[in-house]
């Protein structure tokens, strides 16, 4: 029983190593490819680290292709939109949690069956709209769509604002607080775990969201880090230092996030099960 | 005295104040939800209407003339052959990805969760890197990855000699290549909920199996797997839904390539709209896929029943 015991530890050991090697195996190719000049990229053998170091896929990748552009269109968008989300994701799960109003329950049924709709259904009218508001390769293109987040984010705030005590905004009222002083005063700093995990999340998804800024965006300056990764392949599959370049500093900034909110993310995912 | 009695009192004596906190009252709540009801409106119930109406039109966006073909679209969608070799496809990747995510995903919650502490936190961690990096990122690592003659996935096969594959090149495999590198970037999400699901169990159930005699596979077996039942209806539905639209993967890594060998639904959609400008066509075809997803959800809640979904 005892040698069982020490055979299925030493089991668990060689699992966990093991996983822990396929996981971060391809990021670390992808760091080695990136910092090899291409006259090594196709070597064989392979080589983990390279003869002649070199950081010149990621001067190239950031100047010449533009990847600079794309990781500042990245962000302002990704932040954009996790304000904007926010704020009515908070909003409105506020007004479905803690007012009674005539038709509460048929609005809030709404928002849940919208989330059952695909992105696929609407991408076409939503494009032709975009294209008659003359925002086609504009940021509006990029955030205002983007937004949609917010159907989700509203159930999950309203879920979390249930447990608020009633109570406490009633106490305000009495003290001639106003609805929305409620809002900023109580609603949202008691909110605030919530309001990072659901941040944390809308900022990942616009990170990474590819297909809508695929098809608004026809400018290479409008692109995003996803949509230029993709055009990049698409005119130098050759260079691979430079593709594996542009994926780590596409990679990087969500991998900051992560550190930083480990905590908020993996909470997050068991309580709702988010899809990533 | 509650708080509540406390406000009524006030008001009554504060009369006019009363009557304007009561029409605060009633359209506050109206103007904190507008601004989701108007995306809502604006970005997703006009647009369904929209597409559903195209999808009865011949639409083509750089002609002028768009001919009314009331099912025209559909029914041409049912005769394509491509339309069935796409469908085909993509039901594959839900079959194979979603059954191989989930059987991971719960083993390796389950092994995790048996390893000391600092492995299991490290693991866990590790695990989740992949599910948070750039889908497209990911996509391009594993082409150069799978590349056939310089790809470093070959090199190691040759060492235990197997392969050379040609993974993404030959039509026989190249789905399994895009299945394989799609559950490395998401079984640790699976993996996520189920060790969440784990730890919500009760220890006590363990220790009661304990004494009475049970070994590790059946208390596997009797406790944990129907305590995770709802879990794993949860983590089946979620992973089939996704699936269905499975997109970023095929575009990246194959372009429906090599032949028709990984042409999915909802790139098929993409190539229809924003290649050939059929807009009708693609209209058409997002409902269909959109009336698939449905159907899948409708069964499955019927199958396991809806707790908790």
């Amino acid at each position: 029983m005892r040698s069982h015991r020490r055979y299925f530890e030493i089991l668990l050991w060689i699992v966990g190593l093991a996983l822990i090697v396929i996981m971060l195996f391809p990021f670390v190719w992808m760091i080695s490819v990136s910092i090899k000049p291409l006259s090594e990229v196709r070597s064989i053998p392979p080589r983990l680290l390279p003869k002649e170091f070199t950081i010149k896929p990621y001067i190239d990748a950031f100047f010449r292709y533009k990847f600079g552009r794309f990781l500042l269109n990245s962000t302002v968008v990704a932040v954009a939109v996790t304000c904007i989300g926010l704020f009515t994701s908070s909003l409105a799960g506020f007004g479905f949690a803690k007012y009674s109003f005539r038709g509460r329950d048929y609005l809030f049924l709404m928002v849940l069956s919208v989330l059952m709709i695909p992105f696929h259904v609407v991408i076409i009218p939503l494009y032709m709209m975009m294209k008659a508001f003359g925002w086609i390769d504009t940021y509006w293109a990029l955030i205002i769509p983007g937004c949609l987040v917010n159907t989700f984010g509203a159930y999950f705030m309203r879920q979390f604002i249930l447990n608020i005590p009633t109570d406490l905004m009633e106490a305000a009222r009495i003290d001639g607080c106003s609805e929305f002083g409620i809002y900023f005063k109580i609603i949202l700093p008691l909110c605030k775990a919530a309001l990072a995990t659901l941040g944390v999340f809308i900022f990942m998804w616009t990170w990474d969201a590819f297909i809508w800024p695929l098809i608004v965006v026809s400018r290479e300056s409008m692109r995003t880090l996803p949509v230029g990764l993709s055009i990049l392949h698409d005119g130098y599959a050759y260079k691979w230092n430079i593709l594996m370049a542009g994926a780590t500093i596409a990679f990087i900034p969500m991998l900051i996030v992560f550190l930083i909110a480990q905590k908020y993310i993996i909470r997050g995912v068991a309580l709702t099960g988010m899809k990533y | 005295m509650n708080l509540v009695s406390a406000r009524n009192q006030i008001s009554r004596v504060v009369n006019f104040k009363r009557k304007k906190r009561l029409r605060t009252y009633t359209y506050t709540p109206y103007i904190f939800i507008a601004p989701t009801l108007a995306f809502i409106a604006v970005l997703i119930l006009y647009p369904v209407i929209y597409a559903f109406v195209i999808s009865f039109f011949n639409w083509h966006l750089l002609k002028q003339v768009r001919p009314f073909v009331w099912l025209g679209n559909y029914a041409d969608i049912f005769r394509d052959r491509v339309f069935w070799i796409s469908l085909k496809n993509t039901v594959y990747f839900v079959v194979v990805y979603v059954a191989f995510a989930t059987l991971f995903g719960l083993a390796l919650a389950v092994l995790a969760q048996r390893m000391v502490p600092h492995l299991r936190i490290l693991v866990r961690s590790v695990c989740f890197i992949p599910v948070i990096a750039p889908l497209v990122a990911t996509s391009m690592i594993w082409i150069w990855l799978y590349e056939p003659k310089y790809g470093i996935l070959n090199y190691f096969l040759k060492f235990i000699s197997l392969g050379p594959y040609r993974w993404l090149i030959s039509p026989k495999s190249a789905m399994n290549s895009v299945i394989i590198s799609t559950l490395w970037k998401s079984v640790g999400f699976n993996m996520a909920i189920f060790v969440a699901g784990l730890l919500s169990i009760p220890k006590m159930y363990y220790d009661a199996a304990k004494i009475d005699g049970a070994s590790p596979i059946k208390s596997f077996l009797y406790i944990t797997l129907p305590m995770l039942r709802d879990v794993i209806v949860f983590v089946l539905v979620v992973g089939i839904i996704g699936s269905f639209r499975v997109f970023t993967q095929t575009y990246i890594m194959t372009q429906g390539g090599p032949g028709t060998a990984t042409k999915t639904i909802v790139l098929e959609i993409y190539f229809r709209a924003f290649r050939y400008f059929r807009m009708g066509n693609a209209s058409a075809m997002a409902f269909i896929l959109f009336g698939i997803i449905l159907l899948v959800t409708v069964i499955q809640l019927k199958v396991f029943g809806k707790r908790n979904i």
